[in-house]
């Protein structure tokens, strides 16, 4: 049985930070040519933004435990978004994939590899692609 | 809630079908294995496609190649389209 009385100690400001923090990160890794883990922290802005949200939906200081998660999709559920995100051609389908290297814990212990700037540059798009970049859109 | 259980079986069927159509026309692998791997919220589910001609083919571009594809068959409901959360794609 899930406990909805509990709260992490995370708050909604934190996450605000947390999420423009893995942004400056994205960045920097990118500009050192750490493609690998740049893939890996990338999903980390939307997460972040997206815990923010639901703090802001449910009028709460900090994150009730229950949606410690990792899963995107969810977490758009649940901050009230997935109906307009499934109604935008382009934003959905970056979303989905954004969840997919997100959960694939693979990544978490790859070996920095060149190899990696495609998946790095379209990461980058994914998120900031001025149309249907998933953080271009939540941000609008 | 029996209505909602095939309302998701219709979906599954019809990404299926959607997905055997990617795998014979731009894959080119009609043998590729294609499953489904449900979630914990009902109107979503995980695909996982098969085939050996993923090897060499950077991580995004697999996912972009699916995604594309799909979003772009004319003969796929936008509704069973959305339905899916994540793609997980193997070589062998």
């Amino acid at each position: 049985m899930v406990d909805l009385t509990k709260f992490t100690s995370t708050k909604k400001a934190d996450f605000e930070q947390l999420a423009r923090d893995r942004k400056k990160d994205f960045d920097a890794l990118q500009r050192q040519k750490r493609w690998t883990a740049s893939v890996y922290i990338g999903p980390y802005i939307v997460e972040a933004w997206l815990k923010s949200k639901i703090c802001e939906r449910l009028n709460f200081e900090t994150l009730p435990a229950v949606f410690k998660t990792h899963d995107l999709i969810v977490l758009a559920m649940y901050a009230g978004l997935m109906k307009s995100i499934k109604a935008t051609p382009g934003v959905f389908e970056n979303l989905a994939v954004i969840n997919t290297f997100h959960r694939d814990s693979t990544w978490r212990y790859k070996v920095a590899d060149q190899s990696h700037q495609t998946d790095s540059n379209k990461m980058r798009d994914w998120l900031f692609h001025s149309q249907h970049g998933v953080m271009t859109w939540l941000e609008r | 809630m029996v209505g909602t259980v095939t309302s998701q079986r219709t979906k599954i069927e019809q990404v299926r079908a959607a997905l055997e159509r990617f795998c014979r026309e731009k894959l080119g692998d009609p043998s590729a294995i294609i499953d489904f791997v449900p979630t914990d919220f009902f109107d979503f589910f995980e695909v996982v496609l098969i085939s050996p001609k993923f090897k060499k083919m950077p991580y995004s571009e697999r996912l972009e190649m699916v995604m594309k594809s799909l979003s772009s068959d004319p003969q796929l409901p936008r509704e069973a389209f959305t339905s899916i959360s994540r793609i997980l794609t193997e070589e062998e």
